[in-house]
């Protein structure tokens, strides 16, 4: 940004561009971690789905192809 | 060999449980129709209304980003001489809000259990609720505009109108799709099995009242 368009350090306008700029980097990751983790545990709760089964259903059915 | 047949039990197992989770298309060796294909494990109306979701964040986050650089590059705010916002007033509107986001999951429940009536109470009661959401909200701007804070009090009133009222403009925007959905349910076209217009539309009222919540806590505090 133009260093004339900008004071000092000491510029509260300084501070504020800063914030709102920290704000929008850091929201892109924010939601790829909110929506990226809703999705991993939707696939590792319908995973656990098929490698835990119901130990009594399999055996029942087990028997019934047998 | 033992340990051949003990993999070959487990693999077999596996296989029956995966057909009865409906994970793979099976043919039944009795000639039958072949079971359905499995479902994903997140639905593509669910991808969809996130998608959505994210890329309204964003466009939000650009505003209150520009808000930010005003807000924090100020040295007194808000600025002298520009009138209070009522906060009371807000509070109380912001509880509407509230239970209109209640309203619509009741709905929503409702809808799971089979229950078409509450569907159709649920969501009128959603629009109302957010009908006098906008209503309050108009008159307070009608309030401010006559004691002086309007679009071109600066930077303060700019932001504060360009936020809120962009934030007006989805209430809404949701609004119509809240009716849109009670019509349809009026129609019959929900169900237990199908009901992802409902999903869809209660997720995006819910985001719409959440994010009232951080503009409130933001702009009004």
């Amino acid at each position: 940004m133009c260093k004339t368009a900008v004071g000092g350090p000491g510029d509260p306008l300084s501070a504020g561009i800063n914030a709102s700029i920290f704000f929008m980097m850091a929201m892109p990751f924010v939601l790829f971690a909110a929506v990226g983790g809703w999705l991993a545990y939707m696939f590792w709760s319908s995973g656990r789905a098929v490698q835990h089964p119901n130990p009594d259903l399999l055996s029942a059915e087990r028997e019934a192809s047998r | 060999m033992m340990a051949r047949s003990a993999n070959t039990a487990v693999a077999h197992d596996l296989a029956i449980e995966e057909e009865r989770l409906h994970l793979r298309v099976v043919e039944p060796q009795d000639g039958g129709p072949p079971h359905p294909p499995a479902a994903p494990p997140v639905s593509n109306t669910r991808v969809a209304i996130a998608m959505f979701l994210v890329a309204e964040s964003m466009f939000f986050a650009g505003l209150v980003g520009a808000y930010l650089v005003f807000r924090v590059g100020s040295v007194v705010w808000p600025p002298a001489g520009l009138p209070a916002l009522p906060l009371t007033v807000t509070w109380i509107n912001t509880v509407f809000l509230f239970f209109s986001g209640v309203a619509v999951v009741s709905g929503l429940r409702g809808i799971r259990r089979g229950d078409q009536r509450a569907l159709r109470r649920r969501l009128l009661l959603t629009a109302a609720l957010g009908a006098v959401f906008v209503s309050v909200q108009g008159w307070e701007w009608a309030g401010l505009v006559h004691h002086g804070l309007t679009l071109s009090s600066g930077p303060y009133g700019g932001t504060f109108y360009l936020l809120i009222g962009t934030h007006a403009a989805h209430v809404l925007g949701a609004m119509g799709w809240v009716l849109w959905v009670t019509a349809a349910a009026q129609r019959g076209r929900y169900s237990v099995e199908n009901h992802d217009g409902v999903e869809m539309c209660a997720v995006y009222w819910i985001y719409v009242c959440a994010l009232w919540g951080l503009l409130f806590g933001l702009v009004y505090h």
